[in-house]
């Protein structure tokens, strides 16, 4: 039964890229704020790479889903419609929570390096030196 | 703190082993070790050098903070990942 097929593909390609779209979205806006801690409250370079990292994951995401649309059995009936949509979009979510735990743990080892840098030491100097031109 | 110059004394065996342990750490600041015989002519810490006791351990940061003895050993453990 070609309709079932096709209206299948239609509804996993729309329910996927609305995901997808909503997924980038919220890691835009809620993302800025941890990236500013890991690139040491650098506005500029912040919002480069948030930008950056947006395009980078619909670009994956997308040419994951695109790619994905073939494979799987074929839908016969209403049911089997249900089955594929939802081993389909499973799949694609996966990949999103994979890529999303990858990414958060990327940027918070750089964050702790930024913090672990800026650290005062526990201790006072004995004695201040003037270095010429600096050490 | 980005870098730390720690001068030890080159006549001691204990004081040698020590550097070579604190370069083989992985550091959170990076350590500069030099023997303070080495450094003593030196235009930068010379001058501190030879004011200073010579069984004293001297740490000196890259923004001219001075730790001596107890302190320089403090501050270096501070700089290494694992024991800060």
């Amino acid at each position: 039964m070609q309709n079932y097929l096709v209206t299948g593909y239609v509804l996993y390609l729309a329910i996927s890229i609305v995901l997808t779209i909503w997924v980038a979205r919220t890691l835009h806006h809620n993302g800025r704020i941890f990236l500013l801690e890991a690139f040491d409250h650098d506005e500029k370079l912040t919002d480069s790479v948030n930008h950056l990292l947006v395009v980078g994951f619909y670009l994956i995401n997308i040419g994951y889903v695109t790619l994905a649309l073939r494979y799987g059995e074929k839908p016969l009936s209403v049911s089997e419609v249900i089955e594929m949509l939802s081993s389909k979009v499973g799949r694609v979510l996966v990949v999103l929570g994979v890529m999303h735990f990858f990414n958060l743990y990327v940027f918070n080892r750089m964050r702790r390096n930024v913090t672990e840098r800026n650290e005062r030491p526990p201790i006072e100097p004995d004695d201040h030196l003037v270095l010429e031109g600096g050490a | 703190m980005r870098k730390l110059y720690v001068f030890y004394d080159n006549g001691c065996g204990f004081c040698r082993r020590c550097a070579w342990w604190l370069a083989q750490q992985p550091q959170i600041v990076r350590l500069i070790l030099r023997p303070r015989q080495a450094a003593m002519g030196s235009p930068r810490f010379g001058r501190l050098l030879e004011q200073a006791a010579a069984d004293e351990m001297i740490a000196v940061s890259d923004t001219g903070e001075v730790y001596r003895g107890t302190n320089a050993y403090l501050i270096c453990l501070w700089a290494l990942r694992r024991h800060r």
